[in-house]
């Protein structure tokens, strides 16, 4: 009795579970399907299609646009995730560790800016770079991104110091250490799934990012991709860009995919590894 | 190897409590110096300031007679065990005990070396490779011992080292930490709140209360000759029975019996009054061993615990309303939910709960103390 409850309560986690995916899954599959389209099959309402062709991503990749917004794409988020889990781990370090006036005042203020809509700093800000020459620069668009997604990251890491006992840092200083090496040597490795975590949901941010990209670049010098496909045309003024669209982003959604993939294996194993104390 | 002095030290924290005051005392070169008493006494704090993880308020902490207050703790050359061990749990075991010479600079294979030797000397050779998580606590605790040894310091500093083994296990350690410290002769300050601990370990102990140190001396001197109460009912276990107690010349009234005045207090010449007596459970025999001089009285038994050695009764002893009503002139009377009273008896002998038995207490073994202020009366001359 009791195991067939079991069963049948686990097929229905499974088939929630499904239903779930499904409703993610099927407008990425829909998508990949366009991708693979011929440009007359387009419009054929079929989800697989009827011939396969890798014209749209070709087509994609012969444009000079693509690939410059894809190498921006890629330094501006990398480097945006960088600065800001650097800038993060030494706040949210200070923060749980020291005492100091104002503390309470500086995690009220990181939630606050995580809490302001960045559509209302758009327009100052547009003028503002303008104004000072980092319209349509990778900066231009690192600063805003690092900005936005310092709260996140602040509040992450320091969740995750919060966790690692305090003895260790004062046994790193008995032991030799200065602050900073205490902080490199013990603090930082046993932190490095929060890191993970807090770099991914950093990366994602900036990786998708519309807002700002479209609104604060022009060029290939810094538009990324998100921004880019927008300016996609078709080959005629006849025919809509939706072929390459479709490929560009799925070629936008490998890297995350990717990337998720391979740190979450770290969180996962740093998480376990720090629960076995006692 | 140091003579640490601390000269006046006081500790207040920015919230305004103070946890330590005026605290002065010299830990001589190569001793066992033991800081023992109950949790929040500030012992542990004590022990901060002398590493430098906690500042010093106020007073001055000397090595080798140079200041060493604004030092910081890596200057300082001190080896901490932590309560919790702290052990690096990303690190290997031999990793975790060469850290402090990696940061020192050396050479790998001079890390190798000196690693090997610590891990020979506390038998973690086996262990070297592994991980702190596949350790017992007992192993852990090694390597923590590991790390501070590997470097040579002026001190070891360890803070209630054995409070998170288990109860063979800790005197196993307790042991082996003693022969480790002789053959190393390096000065060595425990803090523990476990007495037992700090009267086998212990060359000298500083016995703590609400940050005010209450007596330094060896285990026998605290024993013997307890500076005040909160010394004398810490140390020994079961703790020291306390009754209120009249005085008039060289005769001494308790509730239970009068007897005179013991020979070591007649040079102070205390004052009639009121004051407190103390007595040890093993001053306490079974009637007709002792001196005519003991005082004899009946006690009901209330508990036993035979233990094979030794034989441990609980008694009741029934006295008059008068001393009762004197209680409230005897402020520093320790607080006793019930006036239960331990006594050691020989162990051959029969007892059992309920059965009313002639006890004697021995006059000699008898300790007063002032009423107020809880001072030993034969320490005040």
């Amino acid at each position: 009795m009791d195991n067939r409850q079991n069963r049948l309560e686990a097929l229905l986690w499974s088939g929630f579970g499904l239903l779930v995916l499904g409703y993610a899954l099927i407008p990425v599959l829909w998508i990949l399907s366009l991708s693979l389209k011929w440009p007359a099959d387009l419009n054929d309402r079929r989800l697989i299609p009827a011939r396969i062709s890798f014209d749209n991503y070709r087509a994609v990749f012969e444009d000079a646009q693509f690939p410059a917004a894809l190498w921006n794409s890629f330094g501006i988020a990398l480097l945006a995730t960088g600065l800001s889990i650097l800038l993060a781990m030494f706040a949210a370090y200070a923060i749980v560790r020291l005492r100091f006036a104002g503390k309470k005042l500086v995690l009220a203020g990181v939630l606050a800016i995580s809490m302001f809509p960045p559509v209302s700093i758009i327009g100052p800000l547009f003028n503002l770079w303008r104004g000072i020459g980092l319209y349509d620069t990778w900066a231009g668009l690192i600063i805003p991104y690092m900005t936005f997604t310092l709260p996140l990251a602040i509040w992450t890491l320091s969740a995750f110091f919060r966790e690692i006992p305090w003895d260790l840092d004062k046994a790193a200083r008995v032991d030799g250490a200065t602050p900073f090496q205490a902080f490199f040597h013990v603090i930082a490795p046993l932190a490095a799934p929060g890191v993970f975590t807090a770099a991914i949901l950093v990366f994602i941010f900036a990786w998708n990012d519309f807002l700002f990209a479209t609104s604060l670049t022009s060029t290939n010098d810094a538009r990324t991709v998100p921004a880019a496909i927008a300016f996609f045309t078709g080959s005629s003024q006849f025919e809509q860009p939706t072929g390459s669209i479709a490929a560009a982003s799925v070629v936008v959604t490998v890297p995350i995919i990717v990337i998720v993939l391979l740190f979450q294996r770290r969180i996962v194993a740093g998480l376990t590894a720090g629960a076995v104390k006692g | 190897m140091a003579e640490i002095v601390l000269d006046n030290v006081s500790k207040q924290f920015a919230d305004g409590t103070r946890v330590l005051r005026n605290t002065s005392f010299t830990i001589h070169d190569g001793e066992f110096f033991i800081l023992v008493g109950p949790s929040g006494c500030g012992k542990s704090t004590l022990l901060n300031m002398i590493v430098g993880l906690d500042s010093v308020s106020a007073g001055e902490i000397r090595v080798d007679g140079r200041v060493i207050n604004d030092l910081d703790p890596k200057n300082r050359n001190m080896a901490m065990v932590f309560q919790s061990y702290a052990i690096y749990p990303h690190m290997t075991v031999g990793e975790n005990i060469g850290f402090p010479l990696r940061l020192a600079g050396l050479s790998k294979a001079e890390i190798t070396r000196k690693v090997w030797d610590a891990a020979a000397l506390l038998e973690l050779t086996t262990l070297l490779e592994r991980k702190p998580a596949s350790l017992s606590g007992g192993q852990r605790q090694r390597v923590a011992m590991g790390r501070a040894l590997v470097r040579n310091p002026v001190a070891f500093l360890l803070d209630e080292p054995l409070s998170n083994l288990d109860a063979r296990l800790r005197v196993q350690m307790r042991a082996e930490i003693g022969r480790l410290q002789k053959r190393l002769g390096t000065t060595m300050i425990y803090v523990t709140h476990d007495q037992t601990e700090a009267m086998t370990l212990g060359d000298r102990v500083a016995v703590l209360n609400q940050g005010v140190v209450q007596q330094v001396g060896t285990p026998r001197e605290l024993y013997q000759r307890p500076a005040n109460l909160f010394v004398a009912g810490f140390i020994g276990s079961p703790g020291m029975n306390f009754v209120p107690a009249r005085l008039e010349g060289k005769r001494l009234a308790l509730p239970f019996g009068e007897a005179v005045l013991p020979d070591r207090l007649e040079k102070s010449r205390p004052g009639d009054g009121l004051v407190i007596a103390g007595f040890r459970p093993e001053a306490v025999s079974s009637a007709g061993q002792g001196h005519s001089h003991d005082l004899a009285f009946e006690a009901r038994i209330d508990v036993v615990e035979w233990l094979g050695a030794e034989l441990f009764v609980y008694f009741d002893i029934a006295w008059s309303e008068k001393w009762d009503l004197i209680l409230p002139h005897l402020s520093a009377m320790p607080e006793k939910g019930t006036t239960m009273f331990v006594g050691r008896l020989d162990p051959s002998l029969k007892v059992s709960k309920g059965q009313t038995l002639r006890l004697q207490l021995k006059r000699q073994d008898i300790h007063l103390f002032d009423g107020r202020t809880g001072r030993n009366l034969a320490m005040m001359a």
